[in-house]
């Protein structure tokens, strides 16, 4: 499938203070390419400082370039902005990594998932209602979350919320940055279960930002690994996470605190039914399931 | 099984007995932490993991007796000390002698390291304060020290960087600088609550490392509180798994990881993304 | 650092200019014919004219604000001929009111200014900080509500209100003071200048102390939120340095910052407690000056207060970087 997103030499400077008249720049995003199929994941990884979140946000047009294009669906969308973008807009969302900073807390959910319609002027009408209620209930929440606040959910119930926001528009394409970093790691397997579920279904694109290379390689088709704003190695999730070709990749993977593979060998043997790591099919009711859609008080660390 | 009856008859170093913490709620003081016990041995680790709201860093807080005004704890907090090598009761210790005992026997490393140093003040002045705080020393002699302890931990050209302010250091350094502080009266109980939870990958393995030596050559006794369960596993010989306040399960790594128990603790390991073992290959539309 | 004061100067230099020029077109566009208030009362037209002539105020605006630009940094001349009189530069004119020198009078009352200013300042940092950081340690308490409940006070009650009754109070009923007398120097009689200058302080500081006992309040209890603070008292460290080193000297940048633009204002002279308690300071000269339309005296005095305040301004932004570190950076 031709790809749906497409960035080419994305290029982003930021003016740092210099002393007086000699102004300098940070090159956060140096030459970045990358395109998104229907369909596939892309995730760009990369330590803090690496410029993976602020390629995320030019690509997504939520900054400007400095130089470099970006398309959509054939469309130059560079230079766009305002109304001009909607059909962009309608076609890609993002999911943050703060739920709770991300969702404005004085709208209810119901607001905060049809705010994007309104906002493209497709505002759903008389069956805004019934809308929210299949998006909610298809994230995994109770339909009656529509007129509670976001500060009445816990961590993975509100990032759920920003998915059903994410989806309200039906895009074809969803930039998660980050959006499961902030969540426990019981939650983080259920979210990353739910957009699987998601991508299969929808056929949706996924551009996926995370520092968590083990959270990666659960859901990534080709991976992007970038340092110092450039990116440094890509592939197909299986070449770069078992062949990695440049140093600063490997140096990565051998950072990844690991489990003794020999404890790991003894747990699964201990118990056939196990499906594998990760990412498996949405469990009904395990004990890590999270409480169905009460207002719980946001729990505090 | 779990590892409790590990400890035998020599007193360890903490020993911790039915914890309960309340904090104030809104109808009444609510019950956050309900009945840990545990202990720590010299030159070992104690690996406290659970998810958030699992009461791991009040835990700390509390044998630390750094409780937030308002929170109460109850049970047995005990610590071996030179004066009482029974152990010391430190949930109804003066403040005084809890004083004392801060900083020079039992220290604590935090989560984030830029908000938790002292903006106004070079970090040689801020590792060096424990030291005389509790042991008298000069301030040429602590400087001294506070340059040693730098270099020990890994910062390089100590000498010029130890009248650096905090801001001027990344966050790896920074994290150094707390645990530098943290060890500078080489204390017999070091809490790292969450230490590299906010570092990058390779700087986590950097830090990961230099606690496990540093520990080698002091023999401290140390709490590691996290959420990861990758990162406990290659620091911690024992661990304690917590669920909203409640301890799920407690033994040795091995146990823990071989052959859970329950099921909480089966679920969270299932949970763990690996990077190692086979995923499913990738389908889906393409 | 330099570029930065020289920047900072020049725009400085820019305001005086437009305050100068500001204070000069008011007066010369609201106020009555100087020369006629100065000839009295036996008066005639040629004489009205003559004074004119020798002020220079039968020149336009421009030529007389002109005049007084070249006097401030060359010097100038009133009158004409034998009997002009040559005034050095910085000129300040002559007093409408007195003929004097203004150079020389505003100079004559500065020590009592200073001395206001200082006293007034060291008593209230004492009272206002330390009280707003008990307030903060103790919070809730009763002390706390007691140290809060008495700086609503002071921001509330009017100063002259306040010099009046303690005037009243001290000095005419129980008669503890005397009146307030500045021509006694400290030297000469100590016991008599500290009364003198007892309630001018006191007055002053408690409205001060009022705003810096809330504000030092405010930022303490701010500060001890934060996790650095936890840091210290894990280390065990005792109580009164953790006090100043991470309640307090993390909460003096507002607090510092506030006071240079307070203390170079008051430098200016506290116009009403001065005229309330007769101290013969620069702000008495204000007031007196405003009162009797004396042009050259209340020009000097509004340059002298604009001067304060520019280089206020300046010099709490410089210290500001000394005090806090992340701020050198971006310098």
């Amino acid at each position: 499938m031709s790809a749906l997103l497409q960035v080419e030499h994305l290029v982003k400077e930021f003016p740092v203070s210099g002393q007086g008249l000699r102004r300098q720049t940070l090159r956060a995003v140096d030459d970045v390419s990358f395109s998104v199929s229907p369909g596939e994941t892309v995730a760009v990884v990369g330590e803090s400082g690496s410029g993976k979140s602020t390629s995320a946000r030019l690509a997504v047009r939520l900054l400007d370039v400095t130089s470099g294009t970006v398309r959509y669906a054939g469309e130059d969308i560079t230079g766009l902005s305002g109304r001009r973008l909607n059909r962009f807009r309608g076609g890609v969302q993002v999911v943050f990594q703060d739920p709770y900073s991300s969702l404005n807390p004085k709208h209810t959910v119901h607001e905060v998932v049809t705010a994007p319609l309104r906002y493209q002027g497709r505002s759903p009408g008389r069956g805004s209602r019934a809308l929210v209620g299949d998006l909610l209930e298809r994230v995994g929440l109770d339909p009656s979350a529509m007129d509670r606040y976001p500060s009445q959910f816990s961590g993975g119930q509100a990032q759920r919320i920003g998915i059903a926001r994410a989806l309200a528009v039906d895009p074809q394409i969803l930039v998660c940055d980050e959006a499961v970093s902030a969540l426990d790691v019981s939650v983080q397997a259920q979210v990353l279960t739910l957009l699987a579920g998601l991508q299969q279904e929808r056929g949706l694109g996924f551009l996926f930002i995370a520092h968590d290379l083990a959270v990666v390689r659960q859901i990534a088709d080709t991976v992007l690994v970038m340092q110092h704003g450039k990116v440094v190695e890509r592939g197909s999730r299986d070449q770069v996470f078992h062949d990695p070709q440049q140093d600063y990749t490997r140096t990565l993977l051998d950072a990844v605190p690991r489990i003794n593979p020999e404890w790991e060998a003894r747990r699964r043997a201990g118990r056939p039914t196990v499906s594998g790591a990760g990412v498996r099919r949405e469990p009904s009711a395990g004990s890590t399931a999270e409480l169905p859609a009460e207002p719980t008080e946001r729990t505090s660390r | 099984m779990t590892a409790q009856g590990t400890h035998g008859d020599a007193t360890p170093l903490l020993r911790v007995d039915d914890l309960r913490i309340s904090v104030p709620g809104r109808e009444g003081p609510l019950e956050v932490v309900h009945g840990l016990s545990f202990a720590v041995d010299v030159g070992r680790t104690l690996g406290i993991v659970g998810e958030s709201g699992s009461g791991k860093s009040m835990t700390s807080l509390a044998v630390m007796s750094l409780l937030p005004p308002g929170a109460a704890a109850s049970g047995s907090v005990r610590l071996r000390t030179q004066e009482h090598p029974g152990g010391e009761e430190l949930l109804s210790g003066g403040t005084a002698r809890l004083r004392a005992l801060r900083g020079d026997r039992m220290a604590m490393v935090f989560q984030d390291p830029l908000s938790c140093l002292n903006p106004y003040y070079r970090v040689g002045v801020q590792i060096a304060e424990a030291h005389r705080a509790h042991r008298g020393s000069t301030r040429r002699q602590a400087r001294t020290l506070a340059v040693d302890v730098l270099g020990r931990v890994g910062i390089p050209r100590p000498h010029q960087r130890v009248d650096d302010h905090p801001y001027q250091f990344s966050g790896g350094m920074r994290q150094r600088i707390m645990i530098a502080m943290a060890l500078v009266c080489e204390p017999d109980l070091l809490i790292a609550d969450e230490p590299t939870t906010a570092l990058d990958v390779t700087v986590q393995a950097q830090i990961l490392a230099l606690l496990s030596d540093l520990q080698r050559e002091f023999g401290t006794g140390m709490i590691y509180i996290t959420h990861d369960l990758a990162v406990v596993s290659q620091v911690a010989e024992e661990i304690l798994v917590l669920r909203g306040g409640h301890p799920v399960e407690h033994g040795t790594a091995e146990q823990i990881f071989s052959d859970p128990q329950q099921d909480y603790t089966r679920e969270l390991l299932d949970a763990v993304p690996r990077i190692d073992d086979p995923v499913p290959a990738r389908g889906g539309t393409r | 650092m330099t570029l930065y004061l020289l920047r900072r100067s020049g725009a400085g230099v820019l305001v005086l200019f437009g305050i100068t020029l500001l204070t000069f077109v008011v007066f010369f566009a609201l106020s009555p014919d100087p020369a006629v208030t100065i000839c009295g009362k036996t008066c005639t037209p040629e004489r009205i004219e003559t004074i004119r002539g020798v002020l220079g105020l039968d020149q336009p605006f421009l030529v007389q604000y002109g005049d007084f630009l070249r006097g401030l940094f060359v010097g100038r001349s009133f009158g004409v001929g034998e009997n002009a009189v040559q005034c050095a530069a910085p000129c300040l004119g002559f007093s409408f009111q007195t003929n004097q020198p203004v150079l020389q009078m505003i100079a004559a009352r500065i020590p009592q200014t200073v001395t206001v200013a200082v006293g007034a300042a060291v008593l209230w940092l004492l009272v206002g900080v330390s009280g707003g950081l008990l307030g903060a340690i103790k919070r809730g308490t009763v002390w706390d509500r007691a140290a809060m409940l008495t700086a609503l006070g002071g921001i509330s009650l009017p100063n002259y209100f306040l010099a009046l009754l303690l005037q009243y109070v001290l000095v005419v009923r129980l008669q503890v003071l005397p009146f307030p007398d500045s021509s006694i120097g400290l030297t000469e009689d100590p016991g008599g200048w500290f009364g003198s200058y007892l309630m001018p302080w006191a007055v002053l500081a408690f409205g001060y102390a009022s705003l810096y006992l809330r504000l030092t309040r405010d930022t303490v209890l701010d500060t001890l939120s934060e996790n650095y603070v936890r840091t210290g008292r894990a280390k065990g460290l005792p109580r009164g340095l953790l006090l100043r080193r991470y309640a307090l000297r993390p909460s003096m940048v507002p607090v510092v910052t506030l006071f240079g633009m307070d203390f170079a204002g008051l430098l200016a002279g506290a116009l009403i407690t001065e005229t309330v308690f007769g101290i013969n300071g620069v702000g008495k000269l204000a007031a007196d000056s405003i009162t009797t339309n004396d042009q050259p005296v209340i020009m000097a005095v509004t340059l002298l207060a604009a001067l304060l305040v520019v280089v206020g301004n300046i010099a709490v932004d410089v210290f500001y970087t000394l005090l806090d570190p992340r701020v050198r950076v971006s310098q």
